[in-house]
């Protein structure tokens, strides 16, 4: 059996032997939790693609509201777009009024909507304050990234590709977290290999946010999983919804758990969710069953 | 595989005489789509009105699902053509205009929907209307409007009861002469329950193997069996089915219904390397020997032919493509070609483009055929009417790009051109080019461009004369009689072709941007954009909507650095696609917009020119 990691968003410049070793530990702790062990015989591979997004970054210039700021000029609207429309989706999700992205945008006459950054970072400000352990330099970056690979020509066939390299035919399961769930998922659904993927887990997964999931019509349970297991904080900002009946449609549905509660800052990390005993437990399971 | 049908049956439409078969059609069309495994939606006037806001919500809430593969979308009720763009007719209108489906907009929003396949099938009247209240039904849009689909482009599959123009039929058919039936549907459902043996596909399903009618491989047999029908019931007016179809042979939305292979099984797809091969039948059943024409590649009843297969072998021709076409069926198309008016409409664009001045002091210039002008502004060129025209002879309009009463000069203009009888057109002038605008009845039926002889490109466009003017001829007139179709295995070939000539004649490049967008070759369109943007210095209106770059320009008539000419569509389906293109005309010419006749080109009546002019005059148009 194997055990591939499918890691999120801000790893540039990491040690992927570390990440690894950090994503493993975490696991241990969960399953120890459960007077659990992780098998002998049980190869573990993290692809990892933390550098050569980083260099898409640098390649896209997509800058951030703060830097608009300071270098004025045109700013691409197809990006505006999609910030505002998952803004939208994380003030919803937060309960956010919008009286109170009114208070942070001030007095400001200029005309209110997705083509003016001033109104949309307002609404980021506001995210900042009223949800806890969620940063809007943190949520601003998940957008750009997210933006960078499923909208930019070119970047997620690259991602994609590195990731589809650490698959093989052997039962594998495969993990992803926050960005990478959005990655893994791209790559299962269109992996034309005879692929045995026993368990596919994603956690604090943001693949139901509309203008994630849209990218990805016609949505499909990928043929290759046998099946699919959704982790979640309900205070996890990133994972907005639930990858239900109403939000992520597929048939067989995935078998979502809304009930973790993850002990980092911002309810987000991944040794939060590894470290679960049900989360860690549920892997356990697949993991000896062979 | 998810799949959804929304299936609309309207007997009843305002005044207009009331239908017998609009929702039995539907009625059945859905019953047997549920039968193919499709999640029905069906909208009929048996209890209560159908609306637009109805069928657009439940659209809307599919799409929002995010997991349907495939949509068919049927309607069976009164329709009509208005500028080359379809409108079904639901219970409220034409008195509400709102309450129609515009067709040709919503499939431009379908192709953002994620859905992989969608099917249009259409059992309605392409009649163009014959009053002022029919025109003024705008219609709605039955798509969302979500944020550009790049992972998916969707193929729009269009099956319509008849050509661009014509009635669609029903009639008493059966036993029962009370039991009506729209012809078109009657043979689409017949297509699937006595297939021809070689419009059968074999597929495996879940590692069955399951027997198809590929939506491929619909066309030519609509085409045989409807007339049959018409014929043997005796009825003399013409309905010919029409299809744009986009798919592969992959594709299909029915079984075969007996489940099994009716004869010998095409194993693999028909090659269509040739231009018109997709559309001959092939080895069909023929009931009615005396009538036919018997040919290598299989039989077609005379008759059979219609003015797409005449503009498809005469563009095939004129860009040189190599056809195979036997000597009988080429003999009937070629009377075809002269009985329909098709080769008269060549004759009519190639006379007028050598008619009157090759030659401007400026190099720029309009000549008209067919009307006397009365007036001609040239918004960034002065403009000079040195003759009026009429009685045979054409006007001539000369420009001065060097010099503008009313805007900054500039190498290329938006020209307003006013007729004798009031009304006139809105074109693009460009420096070295002189435009020929061909006149019938009052609207304008052709544009063409060419270099003044004394221009730079003028020896290279002797060089090219002959070859260009069969092309653009021909080109001209298929699009007049809305069938300048390209599929998407020729595209990149019509491209080439079109992308060499356009430099001497910008209205090719306008014709092959439509054509692409009508069949959702973005990419192309786009780089119809880039070419003339290089070779003129300029963007056609058109051109830049159809490539989606006029959604955010603010009014100004600049793209980027390039100026935008004319300031509305030159083309008269152009106006249609506005809304859908978030394209924007600036306010008066909005307002003129309601006094624009049916034409090819954009021809607005005489108030509307009054609305222009004036707009001219008081300096809010530029």
């Amino acid at each position: 059996m194997r055990l591939i990691l499918v890691h999120g968003r801000s790893q540039q410049g990491k040690d992927p032997a570390e990440l690894k070793k950090e994503w493993v530990s975490a696991l241990r702790e969960g399953l120890q939790k459960q007077g659990l062990v992780l098998p002998a015989n049980l190869e573990v591979e993290l692809p990892f693609y933390g550098d050569k997004l980083d260099d898409f970054v640098s390649q896209f210039d997509i800058p951030l509201s703060e830097d608009i700021t300071t270098r004025g000029g045109d700013v691409d609207a197809d990006y505006l777009d999609f910030r505002a429309d998952m803004l939208q989706e994380f003030q919803r999700r937060a309960g956010l009024s919008d009286i109170e992205v009114d208070a942070e945008y001030g007095d400001n006459p200029k005309p209110k909507g997705p083509q003016n950054w001033e109104w949309v970072h307002a609404g980021l400000r506001a995210l900042d304050k009223h949800v806890p352990g969620m940063t809007d330099r943190t949520l601003e970056l998940f957008m750009r990234d997210v933006f960078l690979y499923i909208r930019r020509a070119g970047v997620r066939d690259e991602i994609d590709e590195i990731v589809a390299r650490a698959l093989s035919p052997e039962s594998s399961i495969v993990i992803g977290h926050s960005l990478g769930s959005v990655v893994s998922y791209s790559v299962l659904r269109r992996d034309p290999r005879a692929l045995k993927i026993r368990l596919y887990v994603t956690l604090g997964s943001p693949l139901a946010v509309r203008s994630i999931r849209n990218e990805f019509r016609p949505l499909r349970f990928p043929k290759v999983v046998s099946a699919w297991y959704n982790a979640y904080d309900e205070r996890d900002v990133v994972a907005l919804y639930p990858l239900d009946g109403s939000n992520f449609p597929v048939k067989p549905p995935v078998e979502n758990n809304g009930s973790i509660l993850n002990d980092t800052n911002n309810r987000h990390g991944i040794t939060g969710y590894l470290k679960n005993p049900t989360v860690a437990k549920r892997i356990h399971a697949t993991l000896v069953s062979g | 595989m998810v799949k959804a049908a929304i299936v609309i049956g309207v007997n009843h439409t305002g005044s207009l005489p009331r239908l017998r078969a609009g929702v039995s059609g539907a009625q059945q069309f859905g019953a047997w789509l549920a039968g193919e495994g499709f999640d029905v939606h069906l909208f009929v006037d048996e209890q209560r009105p159908v609306t637009l806001a109805s069928i657009a919500e439940e659209i809307i809430a599919l799409v929002g699902q995010g997991t349907v593969e495939q949509l068919v979308v049927y309607f069976s009720g009164h329709g009509f053509l208005h500028n080359y763009s379809e409108y079904w007719l639901l219970s409220g209108a034409p008195r509400n205009p709102n309450e129609a489906i515009s067709v040709r907009e919503s499939v431009d929003l379908a192709r953002e929907s994620g859905i992989p396949s969608v099917v249009l099938v259409s059992d309605a009247c392409r009649s163009t209307p014959q009053s002022l209240q029919a025109e003024r039904v705008q219609g709605g849009l039955i798509f969302p409007n979500d944020p550009v689909s790049r992972n998916v482009r969707p193929e729009v599959d269009r099956f319509f009861a008849s050509l661009p123009g014509d009635p669609a039929i029903e009639m008493a058919v059966g036993e029962s002469l009370k039991q009506h039936k729209g012809i078109f549907t009657h043979c689409f459902l017949q297509a699937y329950t006595a297939p021809e043996p070689l419009m059968v596909q074999r597929i495996t399903l879940n590692r069955t193997a399951v027997y198809v009618v590929p939506n491929r491989r619909l066309k030519a047999y609509l085409r045989r069996e409807v007339p049959k029908i018409m014929r043997r019931r005796k009825i003399l007016i013409g309905q010919l089915p029409d299809a744009v179809v986009e798919s592969d042979d992959t594709v299909y939305i029915g079984r075969v219904a007996s489940g099994g292979p009716p004869g010998p099984i095409q194993p693999e797809s028909i090659p269509v390397s040739q231009p018109i091969s997709d559309d001959l039948p092939t080895g069909p059943t023929v009931e009615e020997p005396d009538t036919l024409l018997t040919s290598s590649r299989g039989s077609r009843l005379r008759g059979m032919f219609d003015v797409s297969d005449v503009a498809q072998v005469a563009v095939a021709r004129a860009m040189e493509a190599p056809i195979y076409l036997p000597e009988a069926l080429s003999n009937e198309i070629g009377m075809l070609s002269g009985r329909s008016g098709f080769d008269a409409s060549v004759r009519l664009v190639s006379d007028a483009q050598r008619t009157g001045a090759e030659h401007f002091e400026t190099m720029t210039g309009f000549k008209v055929v067919g009307t006397r002008v009365s007036d001609a502004i040239g918004l960034n060129m002065h403009a000079m009417l040195l003759n009026g025209g009429g009685m045979g002879e054409p006007a001539n309009i000369r420009l001065d790009p060097g010099y503008s009463p009313i805007m900054p000069a500039q190498g290329v203009s938006s020209v307003v051109i006013r007729f004798g009888d009031g009304a006139g057109t809105v074109l693009a002038a460009f420096r070295g080019y002189i435009g020929t605008v061909v006149v019938e009845n009052g609207r304008v039926v052709n544009v063409s461009y060419a270099p003044s002889d004394n221009s730079p490109l003028w020896p290279y466009y002797l060089g090219e004369r002959l070859r260009l003017e069969q092309l653009r001829a021909v080109v001209a007139t298929a699009a007049r009689y809305g069938v300048f179709r390209v599929d998407r295995e020729n595209a990149g070939r019509v491209a080439d072709r079109i992308r060499f000539l356009k430099s001497v004649d910008p209205t090719l490049g306008l014709y092959a941007a439509y054509a692409y967008a009508e069949v959702g070759i973005s990419d192309e369109v786009r780089s119809v954009m880039d070419y003339m943007q290089n070779d003129l210095s300029a963007n056609l209106f058109d051109v830049a909507m159809l490539a989606g770059q006029l959604t955010r320009s603010p009014l100004g008539g600049r793209l980027g650095s390039r100026p935008v000419v004319p300031f509305c569509p030159m083309l008269s389906q152009g106006w249609t696609l506005l809304r859908v293109k978030r394209a924007a005309v600036p306010p008066p010419v909005e307002e003129a917009s309601a006094h624009l006749l049916p034409a090819l080109w954009t021809t607005f009546d005489s108030p509307g020119m009054d609305i222009i002019l004036r707009a001219i005059t008081d300096r809010r148009l530029s």
